[in-house]
């Protein structure tokens, strides 16, 4: 999706290749839509950074911002020349009003959003380390048009991403994930991790909710 | 086209874990929406009103839907597919707009719960973690990028506590010149400048306020209620409260419905009535004896301000409505979580000598 050319007189912002666009614990209270261009989102981990994701043209980002009144989670830098339209409160129900698509595609990222953060509460509120590294595997299966359908499973993720995902040690995920891999539970490869059976996963987490009720 | 359904009392429209790319309007009839509170495990039981939506969120993200829609009684409802249903909301951008503000709201209310599990372990001061951010791309040889973020800081925090090591930093790095060699390494100043809460009360405050602009949260609610000669949330609130004090709890309810029924609520203290208002429902069903309702009541409370100012005495309740139904075990691990619940209150207390009681 593209938005109207003629936005860019009024929203348009251009941002030179590597230029920062926001900074992390920056505060922001708008959000941008690519028309054109990448736009790089990293954080800050120690004295390195890591990049979270790779947009391009008809992404929107920074969209966080207008709803919490809080910092940045995330830098965000122009990878190429990036032509950008950029937003805020004071004009966010005009620009609905008048691009449906955009409005809806909002909606759609809300969505996702809610249900992102909804599974990374379950995943937390879990009691041990084992269960929550279970449930990451559950939750990027439930993104999957294939769950319930397949029993092996293909996960384009890294340890590092799984620790992240339910705040927990990456040395500690590493060695349950290492004992998965000796039970035959689970295949481990350097850009992908494959979960023999996901149904037994599932099991085990449903198995477990119950008992914390 | 969508199409009307028929569902007889009983029937399930779909069950929570279900996939599906349906989207619902209930036309008539009733509908409730049960789904499980995820701290506390309760049954959470909410009316779908008539004209309502359900079942979007999940349709539109192609998850597994959250809740179990039931049927009580004959019931219709419209039935959209996913394509039908956003043709017909971008016809209507308002539509959208209610559902933004009403996800805006969802997802507000869950990042918090995050947060709170999360900041156990750390309370972040957002002035400290730019200046690291600032000096960790700096480190790293990004001078770009730590100019940007030391002009950052110092636009944001102009007397924040490093703004004599931001200038500092940002005259060499302006020269071009590399990190400095042996440089102290940046500390967290002291303890009272630790975390702004301002902007955090501020958007609470006007969480729930219900006006048209999805987004108007830093606006904050306007300080006075425009001359209306009708009683606001606050007023009915105290009449409540009143008649609680007095044991006529059947009367005191219906003030809390009362009150929970405004749709507008135009004071922060009109929005704190309605918080109160939910807790206090509940408690005057308790004290009917109406357990189910009480339970839902506090259920609700905890979904809707899960770090409201009663959220501890909400769980403290569910424990007591599970006790009176006889459901030691699920009373005590509610007790358990309150009396570890820091900081120590009368809740606290209240859950030790119960707990104490229960053995």
């Amino acid at each position: 999706m593209l938005l109207p050319e003629s936005l860019f007189d009024k929203f348009g912002k251009v941002f030179e290749p590597g230029q920062i666009i926001f900074c992390e614990y920056e505060p922001g209270n708008d959000f941008y839509f690519i028309q054109e261009g990448r736009v790089k989102i990293t954080k800050t981990i120690g004295n390195a950074q890591k990049t979270l994701d790779v947009l391009s043209q008809g992404d929107i980002f920074g969209e966080m911002a207008i709803l919490e009144e809080e910092p940045r989670s995330a830098t965000a830098i122009a990878v190429d020349k990036v032509r950008t339209l950029n937003f805020n409160r004071a004009n966010f129900d005009t620009l609905m009003k008048s691009n449906p698509q955009l409005a809806f595609r909002l909606l759609v990222i809300f969505s996702n959003r809610i249900n992102d953060a909804r599974r990374r509460l379950q995943i937390l509120l879990l009691d041990d380390t084992t269960s929550k590294v279970v449930d990451v595997f559950l939750m990027l299966a439930e993104k999957d048009a294939h769950y319930g359908q397949v029993k092996s499973m293909v996960f384009n993720t890294t340890v590092d991403d799984i620790a992240s995902w339910c705040g927990q040690p990456i040395d500690e995920v590493q060695k349950i994930i290492n004992t998965f891999v000796r039970q035959g539970k689970v295949e481990l490869f350097a850009d992908r991790i494959v979960v023999s059976n996901i149904n037994d996963f599932n099991r085990l987490i449903q198995a477990k909710r119950k008992s914390l009720l | 086209m969508p199409i009307a359904r028929n569902y007889n009392g009983g029937s399930i429209v779909y069950f929570a874990g279900d996939k599906g790319d349906e989207v619902y309007v209930l036309q008539a009839g009733r509908v409730i929406l049960i789904s499980t509170a995820l701290d506390t495990g309760e049954e959470i039981r909410e009316d779908v009103q008539i004209g309502e939506f359900f079942g979007v969120k999940s349709s539109l993200g192609k998850f597994p839907r959250e809740e179990t829609a039931q049927v009580i009684g004959k019931t219709t409802c419209i039935v959209f597919k996913l394509h039908e249903f956003e043709q017909l909301v971008m016809k209507n951008t308002h539509l959208i707009l209610k559902m933004l503000r009403v996800f805006s709201k969802q997802l507000r209310n869950i990042h918090r719960q995050i947060r709170d599990i999360l900041k156990a372990g750390a309370a972040k001061d957002p002035s400290f973690e730019l200046m690291s951010v600032a000096e960790s791309f700096y480190r790293s040889g990004n001078v770009d990028h730590a100019v940007y973020a030391l002009e950052k800081y110092l636009e944001v925090y102009a007397d924040g506590d490093y703004t004599d090591r931001a200038h500092d930093l940002l005259s060499q790095a302006r020269k071009g010149l590399t990190y400095p060699h042996g440089y102290p390494p940046l500390q967290i100043a002291d303890q009272k400048h630790k975390v702004d809460a301002s902007f955090v009360t501020r958007s609470m405050a006007s969480a729930d306020s219900l006006g048209d602009d999805p987004f108007a949260l830093e606006e904050g609610a306007p300080a006075a209620r425009p001359a209306e000669k009708e009683p606001g949330a606050a007023d009915i609130l105290m009449d409540g409260l009143t008649l609680m004090s007095q044991n006529k709890a059947d009367a005191a309810l219906a003030k809390f419905n009362e009150c929970l029924a405004i749709k507008k609520l135009h004071t922060a203290d009109d929005q704190e009535a309605a918080e109160r208002a939910q807790y206090e429902k509940g408690r005057a069903e308790l004290k009917l004896g109406k357990v189910d309702d009480a339970s839902n009541s506090f259920s609700i409370y905890l979904k809707k301000f899960p770090t409201g100012e009663f959220m501890k005495h909400a769980i403290f309740q569910l424990g007591v409505a599970a006790e009176a139904k006889g459901n030691k075990e699920r009373a005590r691990t509610l007790y358990h979580k309150v009396a570890t619940m820091p900081p120590p209150d009368d809740a606290t207390r209240d859950a030790r000598k119960r707990l104490e009681k229960l053995g």
